[in-house]
Formats: C-alpha cells, structure tokens, sequence
C-alpha cells in the first residue's frame, strides 16, 4: 500500500469527520438559543402569573351563580330541580321553558301574546323564580 | 263595562311596557343586547357587563407596560386566512357554534394564568401543548376532542389526489383529517400576548385549516376594560391544563 495514498484517505477521513463535528455543533447553538429562548419565556410568563390579580368586581362567584339563578342546567333539557333562572329576557324565557320544561311550554304557546307577557312580566318579578308559579299562572290564564 | 275594559286595558299594556323594562340594565353589551347566557360546562353563566358606572379597571390588567421582548404589541393579523375578531364576534360565537357544538373558545394560556379566571366558555388548552411534535399523544387526544381524526396509512395516490385538491384534501394532511374539526377561537392576554398566537401558528403548521381559526386580539385586557363577565375555571374548562 502506497503510504502517501494512505495517508490521503486518512486525511479526508478526518476532514469529513470535522465537517461533521462542525454541522453537529452548529445545530447545536442553532437549537439551544430557541430553547433557552423558550424557557425564559415561560419563566417571565410564569413570574406575571404568579402576581396576577383579576379585576374582581365582574366575576362570577359559585355563591352568586346559585343566588342568581340555580344556574346547574344545561341547555339539553337536563335542569336539576324545578327552578328556573332570575333576569332572563323574554326570548332566553321562553327558550328554557321550550328546552328544559316541553310539558309547560306546550300550554305556554297556546297562550295569546298579551297572555304570554302577562306570564313573563309575573316571572320578571319574583326574585326567586318558582317554576311551580309560572304553571300556576299558565294554566290560569288558559282556563279564564 | 266599557271603564273595566278600558282598566284591562290599560293594565295590560303597563305589564307589557313594565316586562320590557324588567331586566333594563343601563350598561348594556350593545344598544340592543343585555347579556348573553353562555354554557360554562355544565352550568349556564350571564354575560354581562358591570353596572358600576363609576368602576375603574383594577387588578394586572390596569398595568400599561411589560418587558418587551417578550410582552410586544401584536401586530392585528396572525396569519393569512385566520380571522381576527373582538368581542361581539366573541359572544356571536358563544352563543352560535359553541352553542351547537362545533365550536371552542380557548384559553391558549398557560395554567397559572387560566386558573385565576376566564372567560366563560372557554376550555384551556395551554399554547404549550400546541407545540409538542407531532408524534405526541397528549396533542393527539387534544386535536381528537376539537373533531380532528387521525390518519393512519394514506396511500400514496389518495394523497397525491388530496393534494391536487379532491376528496377534500384542502381539509386533510397525511396525519390528521380536519374536515369536522370545530371552529377554534383562541385567546390571551391581550395585544400585548404571544400565547394565542403561537397556538395559532402551531395548529396552522399541523395543517388545521385557517379558515376554522379566530384570533381574539383583546384578549382577557380587552374582557376586563369592557367589564365583561369573568368565572374561575371548573372542571370541564380545565381539560388539557393538567
């Protein structure tokens, strides 16, 4: 074997070898920066959350939801108990007594307009909705 | 006869005018809307705004300035094709795709924040999450309860048909089928907030189609200035911040 030639390939051997080693560690410090970048994001996000305080006096508290309107139901129909939200508009009244109570909304429609206000305009008025209270008033107007 | 008509009438048409007036607020969402009623979980929560004519914002977001770099100014549009919205687009949304279904608002922030309270509505999905690479389950099961479907092996001419624009390719990639995935309405802090935005990026490059993407610029800043409702997260709202 020719020593020269061996040696040639000894140093393209090495040459690749540091090529490689070079790209390795380029990709290297191209990597770490976005990643200390990261982390130091995250601790910056981390340490304003950490002194965070929300204006307060437009949050909802669980004891205001329960006052407010016994707000445990869903949309589905799936109303616990037999109360009926405070405040709502006349739409949203009519919409959860179609959702959540079919039975008294079917002889609500049967109701005339001005008979049917006379029912949302009585709700409007309790503080603490009874729904026990609307049928009353339905069926009381149905039957005059 | 005819004085007791004229008295039913006439206390007709009080109960009418006065049920009209029964839930008058004076600061109201817009000239036309109250509030709203969202799904917050399992329970129903009023939007609204403070009533307080006289409340001035307290709290973080009274704060003016953070350290930029990080806390920038966001410039008003995230990406092409991803729509950037305010509130009443907000409240459109709660009330018309979450409302169906096919829709999410999300809390793209990061635990600590969301945990000290949200928009109603919202479900946290930190931007964190987003990020991690594509083989990774937890996003795997995120992108799944948002409607995506995972693919598994496309053939190559389906694919090469997808990409040429058939059999809704525009809505697929070879990993994930996007075609019912929901509507997404991300958001943060604030103009101020790189959270949201990243979250964005982060869906657009897993190639959740722009179009079913909102960017709620105002973000929490925007919600506390106009008083608007805040709640502190439930269980449902707290999905992926574990």
């Amino acid at each position: 074997m020719c020593p020269i030639k061996h040696n040639k390939h000894l140093l393209m051997a090495t040459k690749s070898q540091f090529f490689v080693c070079l790209l390795f560690t380029g990709l290297m410090f191209s990597i770490l920066p976005v990643t200390a970048a990261d982390d130091e994001y995250l601790k910056m996000l981390e340490g304003e959350a950490a002194d965070l305080q929300l204006d307060n006096k437009g949050q909802l508290k669980q004891e205001d939801k329960k006052a407010e309107d016994s707000a445990s139901f869903g949309w589905g129909g799936e109303l616990e108990g037999e109360n009926i939200p405070s405040g709502l508009a006349k739409e949203d009244f009519e919409s959860v007594l179609k959702k959540n109570f079919y039975g008294t909304y079917v002889f609500f429609k049967k109701l005339n307009s001005t008979d049917k206000d006379t029912v949302y305009y009585r709700y409007s008025k309790e503080q603490k909705p009874d729904l026990e209270n609307v049928r009353n008033n339905i069926m009381t107007l149905l039957k005059r | 006869m005819k004085k007791s008509i004229l008295l039913g009438v006439l206390m007709c048409s009080t109960a009418i005018a006065t049920s009209s007036m029964a839930a008058n607020l004076e600061v109201k969402i817009t000239k036309d809307k109250q509030y709203s009623v969202v799904n917050h979980g399992a329970e129903l929560v009023k939007v609204q705004r403070i009533q307080d004519t006289s409340h001035v914002i307290d709290g973080s977001f009274a704060k003016t300035s953070r350290p930029c770099p990080p806390f920038c100014v966001n410039p008003m549009t995230v990406a092409d094709g991803v729509a950037t919205v305010a509130e009443l687009e907000v409240i459109k949304f709660m009330e018309t795709a979450m409302h169906r279904g096919d829709g999410a608002l999300i809390d793209a922030r990061t635990p600590s924040w969301h945990k000290k309270g949200t928009i109603p509505g919202s479900i946290n999905i930190p931007f964190t999450v987003f990020e991690k690479p594509v083989d990774d389950p937890e996003l795997a099961e995120v992108l799944e309860s948002l409607g995506a479907v995972e693919r598994y092996d496309v053939g190559t001419v389906t694919r090469t048909m997808e990409q040429l624009g058939m059999f809704g390719g525009d809505q697929k990639t070879e990993n994930w089928d996007f075609s019912n995935a929901k509507q997404l309405m991300l958001w943060c802090n604030g103009p101020w907030c790189g959270q949201s935005p990243r979250a964005i990026r982060a869906l657009l490059s897993m190639g959740y189609p722009a179009e079913k993407l909102y960017y709620y610029r105002g973000g929490m800043q925007m919600w506390q200035s106009l008083g608007l409702t805040t709640v502190l997260p439930n269980e449902a709202s707290e999905y992926a911040s574990k």
